[in-house]
């Protein structure tokens, strides 16, 4: 990574993070945000031992602490988080057009979430808890199906994938006709289309672990992951083990996700595209490749959703901006790596 | 050194390598021919511990293989892939620098010194303007040579090459092999190559194992197992070899035959006497004592039209009767004519090149449209026209001389009219020629 490349990444997460500090609809001055920070920590604080929150604190205080900030934390982790593995995952499978759906993995957030919206008593975090269940059953289902069928083929993995993943949807497809179509089946929908508007600390809590310990491993194996690019053959002959390899980066790559998925809904396009962006800009070393796709997808994920909570009188769920500045910036980028004569990554 | 003994590799039912044995000493190059599909890659893929061994024992420095750790049997052999796209596109210098793999902690990136050592292999095999390159633009020949100096980066031991002359142009072969020569002698590095050409292997190699069959049919020094017999048995295919500079050469005993000149071609209009003719020529052969084989098939006209018709073998005069007309067409020959199954098979031996005397002329009556397709006698023409030395006369319908022509890439001596008055006298000074 050059300097170049840094002091750029840099500014860009700065700025922005500034701009979305103040992006609201409620306007909070720049000495209450000051003041709003002082405070964090006694917050935090209260929250974590569950004791009543401080009472002296102003709305504007109260707003920026408990609405905008964990949003906006939250925001940062689960674009870097689905950034992160997408990157993972596409290296893994040595394919850019992989996203972390391959393997079922979302599919089975998604009809865990639908199953805990339709089950009687069940509250926030019972939906949560059940999308993360099933999305990492879904993905322990196909990587234990392809494993059992071969010696880990990818071809097999895929495929494995396919089916477990169409299993699922055909199952929310059910839960959707069983859905009452007033209450229910709304909500359902809604979640499917992801947002960010109930954040909270407890959902910061709740990713911060496995997207830090995720990030953590995928760094330190990210020169290997370079090395399993090459194949299987190659990789092996260059000492590595890559059917146990390639498991392990995609069992925690699926649990990053699931994570990601379970406390926002589905939200398209980050994973397969921003590493895709990346690359188009640093090239396919993944020792840059996995910070700068990972700092990227936090950045993108806030602009959208910045965007998303401020732009019009109503707000719009996020995983509709994503698609819609996702997918013209991405076609910006081909067409600029066109004209340049570069070869597509 | 490197020891392979009785090597047997199983998949599933199917051997792969039985028995197998062979010792490497450093320094050493040992070229692995065999036709597709005998378990040449499988043997590499044993030593890479990708492929399970079912029995037999693989040592190197008198320790078994799979008691060293994946990344100390890395480091001790290196393998050069056939070419591959890789899906993401890295570097050249990036590619190479990988050959550090076994040699870094499972956490550990490659530092500097990594680096500088990548860029000094690249250079050392002329490759160092190439760092820069993006892999999957490189032609084939530096995509070799970047992979080879992976390989080089990754292990001075062993290494091992899996057809690395694929896709390489004639200059690149020789580059190539001539590098991991220079390689051989100056850093004691054993290689195991696997090669298609025996040329190249009876070139570069100091051992040569041949695999027939999943078993050993030869294995040796070069010069011993080098023989074209070994080679005629391997790819089934009969070879012979030629002293060229101090250096045996090696090729199949039949190439594509070029323009047969040696030919005549006899043509004419039905009833014009192409048969007559020739038949007065097979007189005056006998007569002259020159040789002559083949076949001639005189008819009985009825109505202005062929109605009948015998079979001659002229090797012995023996004389069958062939075809006769019916008035069905036969779907399988296409014709209105009764083929003998006794003519046939007279006709078919009378066209067997067996005791072929160099100046025999041989009568072939006549090519007709079903020889074309390759039916009727059309198979044995080729392999006739194939012999040395012999001359050809065939009779063609005029209107399928061209045809004929094109299909056996002939250049005829002369085309001659059988209604002319001097047809037989042309022939007669063909045949003496």
């Amino acid at each position: 990574m050059t300097t170049k490349v840094r002091l750029c990444t840099l500014w860009t997460l700065g700025s922005l993070l500034l701009l979305a500090l103040f992006m609201g609809r409620y306007e909070i001055g720049v000495q209450a945000i000051f003041q709003s920070f002082a405070r964090l920590p006694e917050v935090l604080y209260c929250l974590a031992s569950r004791s009543p929150l401080p009472e002296d604190l102003t709305p504007e205080q109260q707003v920026f602490l408990l609405l905008r900030l964990p949003r906006i934390v939250l925001a940062l982790l689960i674009g870097a988080g689905l950034a992160l593995s997408g990157a993972v995952y596409q290296g893994v499978f040595r394919n850019p057009l992989v996203s972390p759906d391959i393997l079922g993995v979302t599919s089975g957030c998604v009809f865990g979430a639908a199953l805990g919206l339709l089950w009687p008593q069940g509250g926030w975090l019972w939906v949560q808890a059940c999308a993360l269940l099933f999305g990492l059953a879904a993905a322990f289902a196909s990587m234990t199906i392809a494993a059992r069928l071969g010696q880990g083929s990818l071809l097999l993995l895929i495929m494995t994938g396919i089916i477990v993943g169409s299993m699922f949807s055909a199952g929310l497809m059910i839960l959707k006709t069983l859905a009452d179509p007033y209450g229910e089946l709304p909500a359902i929908v809604f979640w499917l289309m992801g947002s960010l508007s109930a954040a909270s600390w407890s959902n910061v809590a709740q990713v911060l672990p496995l997207a830090l310990f995720g990030y953590a491993l995928f760094h330190l194996y990210r020169y290997r992951l370079n090395v399993l690019c090459l194949g299987d053959r190659p990789s092996q002959s260059l000492g590595l083990d890559p059917v146990k390899l390639r498991y392990g980066l995609i069992a925690m790559a699926s649990c990053v996700v699931a994570a990601c998925v379970a406390s926002v809904g589905q939200i398209a396009w980050i994973g397969l595209v921003i590493p895709h962006m990346v690359r188009t800009f640093t090239g396919s070393d993944h020792l840059s490749l996995i910070p700068l796709s990972t700092l990227f997808g936090g950045a993108f994920l806030l602009l959208s959703d910045s965007f998303a909570r401020s732009a019009f009188a109503v707000e719009v769920p996020v995983g509709i901006v994503t698609s819609l500045i996702g997918a013209p910036l991405f076609a910006y980028l081909l067409f600029r790596r066109q004209s340049q004569g570069g070869h597509h990554a | 050194m490197l020891e392979i003994n009785k090597l047997c590799c199983n998949l599933g039912e199917r051997t792969i390598l039985q028995d197998v044995s062979l010792s490497l000493k450093p320094g050493e190059f040992l070229a692995v021919l065999g036709a597709n599909g005998v378990g040449k890659s499988t043997l590499l893929n044993c030593l890479l511990g990708s492929a399970d061994i079912t029995q037999g024992t693989l040592l190197w420095q008198g320790c078994p293989l799979e008691r060293m750790s994946r990344s100390e049997r890395a480091r001790t052999l290196a393998l050069v892939p056939q070419q591959q796209e890789v899906a993401f596109s890295f570097s050249a210098e990036q590619m190479v620098l990988m050959g550090r793999t076994p040699h870094l902690g499972a956490f550990q990136s490659p530092s500097q010194t990594d680096l500088h050592h990548a860029r000094r292999t690249l250079n050392e095999l002329g490759a160092g303007h190439l760092a820069r390159c993006q892999f999957n633009q490189l032609s084939g020949g530096e995509r070799q040579l970047v992979l080879l100096a992976r390989a080089m980066l990754q292990s001075e031991s062993v290494l091992l090459l899996d057809e690395p002359t694929n896709h390489l142009d004639f200059r690149n072969r020789y580059h190539i092999l001539n590098t991991v020569k220079q390689r051989c002698r100056e850093h004691g590095t054993s290689v195991i190559a696997i090669l298609h050409d025996p040329n190249l292997a009876s070139m570069y190699a100091d051992q040569v194992l041949m695999l027939a069959q999943a078993h050993t049919l030869a294995y040796g020094p070069s010069a011993d197992v080098m023989t074209s017999q070994n080679i005629s048995q391997l790819y089934g295919l009969p070879t012979c070899s030629h002293r060229v500079m101090d250096q045996e050469i090696f090729m199949p005993q039949s190439l594509p035959p070029s323009s047969a000149t040696n030919i005549a071609i006899v043509t004419g209009p039905s009833g014009s006497g192409k048969t007559t003719t020739l038949m007065a020529l097979y007189a005056h052969c006998q007569q002259q004592k020159q040789p002559v084989r083949g076949i001639l098939c005189p008819g009985t006209m009825r109505d202005g039209r062929r109605f009948s018709s015998e079979i001659i073998n002229l090797a012995d005069g023996q004389r069958r009767p062939f075809g006769q007309r019916t008035d069905e067409l036969d779907p399988i020959t296409n014709t209105r004519f009764r083929f003998d199954p006794h003519g046939l098979a007279l006709g078919q031996q009378a066209l067997s090149p067996t005791s072929h005397h160099p100046d025999t002329t041989w009568i072939m009556d006549e090519v007709g449209p079903m020889e074309l397709e390759g039916q009727g006698y059309g198979s044995t023409l080729a392999p006739l026209l194939a012999l040395p030395g012999g001359k050809h006369i065939w009779v063609v319908r005029p209107d399928l001389v061209e045809r004929v022509v094109q299909r056996w890439q002939l250049q005829p001596a002369a085309v001659i009219d059988a209604a002319d008055s001097d047809a037989l006298t042309q022939l007669k000074e063909f045949v003496a020629l």
